[in-house]
């Protein structure tokens, strides 16, 4: 039984894109083709969008739903491939962001798939083993605050009274809380197990006997001086335990 | 899952001091409730906004025991840091059947929440149970995963002294 007669072209053009867009999002494959084929994503991102338009035009939130779905899976595969693209460009931290946005993306997905969205924890798996196998094992930050005041991104209304529940999708938009006024920021933590792995321990500073100050960069292990009297590099005292 | 129960301060006491309404059915509690000299000062687990919702979709009633939009607590883990769920008396006696469906609806809500994530799924939250009409009240903490909070339901209804 097809659930979703409108949008039976649609999802056959996306099942051919995405399939295109992981064979190219492989380490071999050419860093040229791999930025051609983000190209090709942004511009496919366009066409959903305006299908998208119609289910909501003619007020089918299911269409819509599913739809968003399928942007938020192009863009998980659009930031897997710059994330191989930043790799080999050696911008570490980069690559690292782009990771994260994928897993989060990937993450809204599986939560609000009409059909439940099991079957992407095997693509979820292979973002996971790109973490624990590229990059080294991190530290990061939580910040603990008390908010006062927080708007709902779907009716505008204030979160705390509508009915709309941040991370899940409402006629093609995902609801996000919009905090509007802290009252206090009480405490920034480092914990392994944050909210947002972009919020990461970024670099060491070390600074030696002679009052010189060195910042060893945890991605790369790159040390530069942070004041100009000394030479640009030394070699690195810290490495992350693994 | 890991749990603990020990004793609780008189909640409807605390809830009598400060000028708010005593809870009779379902109820979350503020962090701070024990230490608030008013309620104002009141601040909630961030979840309580959701749970609030998610409770109301299912037509289970809850006391909030302010009015107005109080403040919230914000913490960015990946951990699933619950409030305190309190549970009055006469639930516990005379409709328990609802605390399984109260159970029911937290645990769904917090495998939703940790729908998609490989990471570690830790929960971690109270419940205060009224267990006698004489206002003697009991604290589970829990620790464990989201399936756990379904088991709880027995133990919240072994605390009946009815």
């Amino acid at each position: 039984m097809n659930l979703f007669p409108n949008l039976t072209g649609t999802l056959s053009d996306f099942n051919k894109v995405v399939n295109e867009s992981q064979n190219k999002a492989i380490f071999t494959r050419g860093v040229e083709i791999q930025k051609e084929e983000v190209k090709a994503l942004r511009n496919y991102l366009n066409e959903l969008e305006k299908v998208k338009s119609e289910s909501i035009k003619r007020g089918n939130e299911k269409d819509a739903n599913l739809i968003l779905c399928l942007q938020f899976s192009v863009k998980a595969i659009e930031k897997e491939l710059l994330m191989l693209i930043n790799l080999k460009e050696d911008k570490m931290d980069e690559a690292w962001d782009c990771l994260v946005e994928s897993q989060n993306l990937i993450q809204n997905v599986i939560k609000n798939h009409p059909l439940g969205g099991e079957y992407l924890l095997g693509y979820a798996s292979r973002l996971k083993g790109y973490e624990k196998l590229l990059f080294p094992k991190m530290m990061f930050s939580s910040a603990g605050t008390i908010i006062k005041n927080s708007e709902c991104s779907i009716c505008n209304g204030e979160y705390s009274e509508c009915d709309h529940i941040k991370g899940t999708f409402y006629m093609g938009k995902m609801c996000q809380r919009i905090i509007k006024e802290i009252d206090e920021l009480e405490e920034i933590s480092t914990v392994e197990n944050p909210d947002d792995k972009r919020c990461r321990a970024k670099a060491i500073i070390d600074r030696s006997t002679d009052g010189v100050e060195y910042e060893t960069d945890l991605l790369t292990l790159r040390t530069k001086t942070l004041q100009p009297t000394k030479q640009n590099t030394k070699p690195s005292k810290c490495e992350p335990a693994h | 899952m890991k749990y603990k129960i020990d004793d609780y301060n008189d909640i409807a006491l605390k809830c009598e001091s400060l000028n708010c309404t005593v809870p009779d059915t379902f109820s979350f509690l503020p962090e701070n409730f024990s230490n608030a000299n008013n309620i104002d000062e009141f601040i909630y687990a961030e979840s309580v906004v959701e749970l609030r919702k998610i409770f109301k979709q299912n037509n289970i009633q809850l006391t909030n025991l302010e009015l107005g939009t109080p403040k919230f607590r914000v913490r960015k883990y990946a951990d699933w840091i619950g409030p305190t769920l309190f549970i009055s008396f006469s639930l516990l006696s005379e409709n328990n059947h609802l605390i399984s469906i109260g159970l029911n609806v937290l645990s769904n809500y917090v495998g939703d929440f940790f729908k998609g994530s490989l990471d570690d799924k830790k929960v971690k939250f109270d419940i205060v149970v009224e267990t006698t009409k004489e206002k003697e009240y009991k604290r589970i903490k829990y620790e464990g995963d989201p399936e756990g909070i379904k088991q709880l339901d027995k133990i919240i209804k072994s605390l009946n002294k009815k």
